[in-house]
């Protein structure tokens, strides 16, 4: 892992850009202590830095436990675990402002949402007890590894082994794409025995783990994804996560469902934050001696980001009240959700670039960073593609 | 009461899968990427449905493998 320093060289770099990110506000409803809270520190904390994290290509560790102190991380695990157990549409508002200002940022809350969830759903007492209170305060930042080389979309096809050996599992293999795997401590690792698939607490110091930083991504820079090598990591029975063979049908299903909503609240965050920029923008840019806002077709453009993000932002909110209701159209319109936002915030990122014209393309603005972030949204998480198949195979009328 | 369950456990399933009929020792975790949702949506469904709770220990796929499996896991899990 790269040593991180906030340092003042770099901050004084993006203090002379053209553009200083400017402050983000909860909306128009009445602000409660916690959004005051959640508001205060993405302003004092984030969005000074975004451009630093970006640069850099990692989020300060300090910063992902101030959002443990506050309760973001792992924001649905109850008190007895030193959770603070939001509900559901409140963790969407979470993801959606933290989205707004760092999509990077939010990732964590994604990955480290899924392996606590994980853990509490299908964990030991003593696996609880163990963890969570870590997971919640950003002592232990976890790693979620499913995916390998040639199992993307198609989880089925893992080619990482468990065995038993001397009453101890051995695990071979190599993960990739692992958000935050560069700072995990705990990785939620999936492998399998013939077709038997289970899921495994791995502590990033068991022999024969290695950790290989991935630089040079597209968007999402500051997420510090790594691949993880499993070299005959031996493990006590204690690491399995619930039982043998629960993985593909339990686990996995769970923990996405849970990823999906966060990424799809992101992505509303990510829509509004182009829309901010736009309209700030297009205030103050003159062409042809007229504002760019009294453009016709500018203003369309203006009223379908502003329509797109409204849909997203209601198609997580039906998301999240089904779920609250036990209903089970939640699972599918998570699934709608996720792939209306991820897909419509590609459009909005868009439109915003072309608002900005050329100076969208630069990165001195940060609709270039949107642009960019938008399109990873469309690959995690349940592609845009499975996602149709999904969606349309499990519509219920 | 059992053909009771087995019929709303066989609807719900009808409908989530888009299926014409399903048999009841017929396997519904056929179909890859298409069934990927169908334990979370039938475990809500059952718990909401029926007034128990899945308990770790019994998230395992031969519970829920065919309509005459759950039903059997239901009833179980009724009369415990
Ligand atoms: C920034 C980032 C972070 C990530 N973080 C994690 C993480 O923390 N943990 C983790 O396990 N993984 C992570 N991933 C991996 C991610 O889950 C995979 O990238 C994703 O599942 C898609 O797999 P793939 O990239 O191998 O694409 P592939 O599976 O090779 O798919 C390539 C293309 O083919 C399409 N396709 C595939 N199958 C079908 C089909 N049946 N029908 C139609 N089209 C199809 C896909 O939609 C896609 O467009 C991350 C990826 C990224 C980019």
């Amino acid at each position: 892992m790269r040593i991180l320093k906030q340092s003042t060289e770099l901050r004084s770099l993006f203090q002379k850009r053209k553009i200083a990110s400017s402050k983000l506000k909860w909306g128009v409803c009445t602000m409660s202590f916690v959004e005051q809270e959640l508001m205060r520190f993405i302003n004092e904390i984030i969005v000074p830095n975004v451009d630093t994290y970006e640069l850099q290509e990692a989020i300060p560790l300090d910063v992902i436990r101030a959002m443990g102190d506050r309760g973001l991380l792992c924001p649905l695990i109850p008190k007895n675990y030193g959770g603070v157990e939001y509900d559901l549409q409140t963790i969407g508002r979470i993801n959606e402002k933290i989205g707004q200002a760092s999509a990077s940022v939010r990732s964590v809350l994604t990955v480290q949402g899924m392996v606590s969830l994980a853990i509490l759903k299908f964990g030991t007492e003593a696996q609880k007890e163990k963890w969570l209170p870590k997971l919640v305060s950003g002592k232990v930042v976890g790693g979620f590894a499913l995916a390998e080389e040639e199992a993307g979309c198609d989880s089925s096809n893992l080619s990482t082994t468990y065995t038993e050996v001397d009453e101890e599992y051995e695990l071979v293999g190599k993960k990739t794409w692992v958000t935050m795997g560069q700072v995990a401590s705990l990785f939620l690792v999936f492998a399998r025995s013939g077709e038997e698939y289970s899921a495994f607490l791995v502590e990033k110091d068991r022999i024969g783990l290695q950790v290989e930083d991935v630089t040079g991504m597209l968007g999402l820079r500051a997420s510090m994804v790594a691949n993880v090598t499993l070299d005959n990591v031996r493990l006590p029975k204690e690491s399995l996560l619930g039982r043998l063979g629960s993985a593909l049908r339990f686990i996995v299903p769970t923990c996405l469902d849970y990823g999906r909503y966060t990424v799809a609240c992101g992505c509303v965050g990510l829509s509004q934050a182009c829309i901010d920029v736009c309209y700030s923008y297009v205030e103050k840019r003159k062409q042809f001696g007229t504002k760019l806002k009294d453009f016709q077709m500018i203003q369309r453009m203006l009223a379908k980001m502003v329509t797109q993000t409204k849909a997203s932002r209601l198609l997580c909110q039906n998301a999240a009240k089904l779920k609250e209701e036990e209903d089970f159209g939640a699972i599918t319109d998570t699934c709608v959700a996720k792939y209306y936002a991820s897909t419509s915030v590609n459009e909005v990122a868009s439109m915003a670039v072309q608002i900005l014209g050329a100076n969208g393309c630069l990165n001195e603005h940060p609709v270039e960073r949107y642009f960019r972030d938008a399109k990873l949204f469309e690959i995690i998480e349940g592609s845009t593609q499975i996602l149709e198949i999904m969606i349309a195979n499990n519509y219920l009328g | 009461m059992e053909n009771e369950i087995k019929e709303k456990i066989r609807s719900f399933i009808i409908r989530v899968t888009r299926k014409q009929e399903i048999t009841d020792d017929e396997d519904i975790f056929q179909g890859g990427i298409v069934n990927s949702l169908l334990t979370l949506q039938l475990i809500l469904f059952i718990e909401k449905n029926f007034d128990i709770s899945v308990e770790n220990e019994e998230m395992d796929i031969e519970n829920f493998k065919t309509i005459n499996r759950i039903e059997e896991f239901i009833s179980k899990k009724k009369n415990s």
